[in-house]
C-alpha cells in the first residue's frame, strides 16, 4: 500500500513503515473512536435505566458505527485498505481515545461519555466537515444531524443526575472528570502532525476548537459544578502516530471492533 | 440515584407535509427532552417528515369520560 508521498503507511498490524499520513492519522482516530464509542453503548442495550433508555443506547451505538464504517472508507483514498484496516489490527494499533479502553462502570460513565466523548467527536467532525477535504465535507453534515440526538440525550441525562444530587452528582461529576483530561488531549492535539492538518486547511485551528468545544459544553458541565477551565489536557505518554496517549482499548472490545467471531463467515 | 419519576408520553408522526399526524405509539420518559429522543430513536423504522410526543395526561376525553387508556373498567356506565 502506497501513501500520497509514496510511502508505504499500513496502519495494521505488521509491517508499519512509517506513521500515518496527517489526514489518515485523523481519518483512523476518529473512526477508532466512533467504533470504540459504539461497542461500549452496546454494552448498556439491556441493563440501562428504562426500556426506551436501552432502545436509544442500541440506536446510537449503530450510528457509531455507521459513521466509523463511513470514516474507515475514506482511507481508500489515502492508499488504505479499509476491510484491513477494520479488521485486521491488533489493540495497540487502535487510534481510539483513552476513556474508551475499558468498559463502562455504570451508568454515570454511561452518560458523561456521551457528554464528553461523543460531544468531542462532534466537535472535531464539526472542525472537519468545514475544511477542504471534500468527501469530510459531503459525508459528515448527515452524521452530525443524528448526533444531535446524542447530544440531546447526553445533556437530559446529564442535568438528571446533576440534579438528583448526592451519589449520583457526585459519581457523574468523578465519571466527566476522569474523561475529561485524556480527551482534551486528544481533541486539542500540540503535536507537529496536526499542525500540518491545520496548516492544510483540513480543520479548524486548535482555538478554535477549544472555543467550539466550551460552547458546547460550558452549560451541561456547569451543572455538575465545575468547567472545561478547570481541566488541564492530560498530554504525558503522548503517542504522536496514535494522537492518544499511553495504552490501549481491551483486547475483548478489540476481537468485537474487528469482528473475530465472525471472522469465517465475512461475505465483502 | 433518585427513583426514576416516568410519564407517558403519546407519539404522532406523519412521513410528508400533506399527512395527517397518526398516532404510532408511546415512550415512558422522565421528561420533554428525553421524550423527543426516545421517540425519535424507538419509532425510527420510518423517514418520517415530522414527529411529536404529547403527554397522556394532556389528552383530555370528549365522548367517554374515561379516556383512551383506561383498563378493565366494568361494563355499563357508557363502556359496552
Amino acid at each position: 500500500m502506497t501513501g500520497a508521498a509514496g510511502t508505504r503507511e499500513d496502519a495494521y498490524p505488521a509491517g508499519r513503515e512509517t506513521a500515518p499520513a496527517p489526514l489518515s492519522r485523523h481519518i483512523l482516530t476518529l473512526a477508532d473512536t466512533k467504533r470504540l464509542l459504539g461497542i461500549r453503548y452496546s454494552d448498556w442495550i439491556l441493563g440501562s435505566p428504562s426500556i426506551e433508555t436501552g432502545i436509544a443506547a442500541s440506536s446510537m451505538a449503530q450510528d457509531e458505527w455507521g459513521h466509523a464504517r463511513l470514516l474507515y472508507a475514506m482511507l481508500k483514498k489515502q492508499g488504505f485498505d479499509p476491510f484491513e484496516v477494520e479488521h485486521t489490527r491488533p489493540a495497540g494499533r487502535y487510534y481510539s481515545v483513552p476513556a474508551l479502553d475499558r468498559p463502562f462502570a455504570d451508568w454515570a460513565d454511561f452518560t458523561a461519555a456521551v457528554v464528553v466523548v461523543d460531544g468531542a467527536l462532534a466537535v472535531a467532525l464539526e472542525s472537519f466537515a468545514a475544511g477542504s477535504f471534500a468527501l469530510a465535507a459531503s459525508r459528515i453534515p448527515k452524521m452530525l444531524a443524528e448526533e444531535e440526538y446524542h447530544r440531546r440525550f447526553g445533556f437530559a441525562w446529564f442535568a438528571r443526575l446533576a440534579a438528583a444530587g448526592g451519589e449520583a452528582e457526585a459519581r457523574l461529576r468523578e465519571a466527566a472528570l476522569a474523561m475529561l483530561p485524556s480527551t482534551l488531549a486528544w481533541l486539542l492535539p500540540e503535536d507537529d502532525v496536526h499542525e500540518e492538518l491545520v496548516a492544510e486547511g483540513r480543520v479548524w485551528p486548535g482555538g478554535r476548537v477549544r472555543e467550539r468545544c466550551e460552547e458546547r459544553l460550558a452549560g451541561v458541565l456547569g451543572q455538575a459544578g465545575f468547567s472545561l477551565a478547570d481541566v488541564e489536557p492530560a498530554r504525558g505518554g503522548w503517542d504522536p502516530e496514535r494522537r492518544r496517549g499511553p495504552g490501549a482499548p481491551g483486547e475483548e472490545a478489540v476481537e468485537r471492533a474487528r469482528g473475530d467471531r465472525n471472522r469465517a463467515l465475512f461475505v465483502e | 440515584m433518585s427513583g426514576i419519576d416516568e410519564s407517558v408520553y403519546e407519539v404522532f408522526a406523519r412521513k410528508s407535509r400533506g399527512d395527517p399526524l397518526r398516532h404510532i405509539g408511546y415512550v415512558d420518559a422522565p421528561g420533554v427532552e428525553l421524550a423527543r429522543v426516545y421517540a425519535w430513536k424507538t419509532y425510527d423504522e420510518e423517514n418520517w417528515f415530522e414527529m411529536c410526543v404529547v403527554p397522556r395526561r394532556a389528552v383530555i376525553p370528549v365522548n367517554r369520560p374515561e379516556g383512551p387508556w383506561a383498563r378493565n373498567l366494568p361494563a355499563g356506565a357508557g363502556n359496552p
